[in-house]
């Protein structure tokens, strides 16, 4: 039978987190930033407001196939890295290790995708300066960009420990909770951006 | 014994000293509550500095007396850090570094635009123009200094193993989402109108008072942290004898 430990034990461990905190403090960055991208999208809308024939017509300009797969890409991917978080609490680490790889390999066609698309503007002559519209375009999807660079970044580290470890211990499986809570923000705001930016224009 | 704590204190009103410059020499005597829009023509630009020149010029040369607050601020930081760290000081020392070199902006930039105010009966209205610019460029572009020093600062937090932290670990995160968020003004020089601008409603209205008002976060914390260091080094002490 397993000893029960002493309830001084129980009330402080000696590496816990805040004695309060038993959801991931991760949280506060998640909060902070989506409000931030709310600020944002709300200084989009309203200056489409004045001039909505020209971000409608430039808006058209984007190409839809690019915007849905990458919204397809990020959600796949989101979903691969819920599993591989799933896994890590049944403690299945192989299962860990092949959701991680697989959702950070497709993660990665949102890369391929969004740069080539960015190529294509540039090469068609369409830049930050050609208008308003496109300066929000480059300017928001761009700041989206470094979240989802950093969140490949995190996965990456993630996997690197997940291969590194033996067994799945708290440390990982709290890794991999507070690393996919990141990666869902990164398709949240994603799952915001394609329709503001690439389908607003076209609905009539 | 002696406390190591016993200038801390002082070092860490180095932020409010510098909110309260940045506010009323930088932002209002140096009309910049917004910036003079980069969107105007040059003579149109110059015209605004030339009604302002007198104001502009204490103002900058305010915040360029005052920037070196933000060093002293870096150091009360770095020395809460040094506890929460133990034997490794990487982070406390990137933090440092960190804050020295943003206080340099702090200085140099103002003193650019103080430069444009210098001559201001004989410039021409495209050298007061650049001279902002470029003023701009220093002020805005090395956001990385300070990104490093409220990343190496947010880890730190985070690393506290205390069963209670010295510092809530809701303003490690905070710090690291500064650290990612400065970046977004390195979109300024693309855009002289807009959003992006340096007058813009996200480059300015957003990311300014964010940096500012997380300056007053953290050195509300650094007064509460020094007094628990203090007891946590007196005990300490007294374990020791």
């Amino acid at each position: 039978m397993r000893r029960v430990p002493p309830p001084t034990f129980v009330a402080e461990p000696a590496e816990a987190d805040e004695p309060s905190s038993s959801f991931p403090s991760i949280w506060t960055f998640i909060a902070i930033d989506c409000t931030s991208f709310g600020l944002f999208f709300a200084v989009f809308m309203w200056e489409r407001m004045p001039q909505a024939a020209l971000f409608d017509a430039s808006a058209k300009l984007l190409d839809v196939r690019f915007g849905l797969a990458n919204t397809l890409v990020l959600i796949t991917s989101s979903y691969l890295v819920a599993l591989a978080a799933a896994a890590a609490r049944r403690g299945d680490l192989h299962d860990v290790r092949r959701k991680l790889g697989l959702g950070i390999g497709v993660g990665a066609a949102f890369a391929l995708l969004k740069l080539t698309e960015y190529s294509l503007k540039i090469a068609a002559g369409i830049t930050p300066q050609t208008n308003a519209f496109f300066g929000y375009y480059f300017g928001l999807t761009g700041v989206h960009f470094v979240h989802y660079a950093a969140g490949m970044i995190v996965l990456a580290l993630m996997l690197g420990r997940a291969r590194r470890a033996s067994t799945v211990d708290p440390g990982l499986t709290s890794l991999m909770i507070s690393g996919g809570i990141f990666w869902h923000m990164v398709d949240l705001l994603w799952v915001f951006l394609f329709p503001m930016l690439y389908l607003l224009g076209r609905v009539q | 014994m002696n406390n190591p704590y016993q200038f801390v204190r002082l070092c860490a009103w180095g932020g409010p000293g510098l909110l309260f410059i940045s506010l009323f020499f930088w932002a209002i005597l140096g009309h910049n509550l917004p910036p003079i829009s980069p969107g105007l023509d040059a003579q149109a630009f110059a015209d605004v500095v030339r009604a302002n020149a007198d104001q502009i010029r204490i103002g900058m040369l305010g915040l360029t007396m005052g920037g070196v607050l933000y060093m002293v601020w870096g150091l009360a930081i770095t020395k809460v850090m040094e506890p929460l760290e133990g034997r490794s000081n990487v982070l406390s020392t990137l933090q440092m570094w960190g804050a020295g070199m943003t206080s340099m902006f702090f200085i140099i930039a103002p003193a650019i635009w103080l430069a444009s105010t210098f001559r201001i009966e004989t410039a021409s209205s495209e050298t007061i123009q650049v001279l902002h610019d470029v003023g701009w460029m220093l002020f805005d572009i090395t956001v990385p200094t300070a990104s490093i020093q409220f990343a190496a600062f947010g880890v730190c937090i985070l690393s506290d193993r205390r069963r209670v932290p010295v510092i809530p670990k809701w303003v490690a995160w905070i710090g690291i989402y500064e650290a990612v968020g400065l970046l977004i003004l390195a979109l300024m020089p693309f855009f002289r109108t807009g959003a992006f601008a340096r007058d813009g409603a996200i480059n300015f209205w957003i990311v300014f008072p964010a940096f500012f008002g997380y300056m007053v976060i953290v050195s509300i914390y650094l007064f509460k942290a020094i007094p628990k260091l203090e007891a946590e080094e007196a005990a300490q002490g007294q374990a020791k004898t």
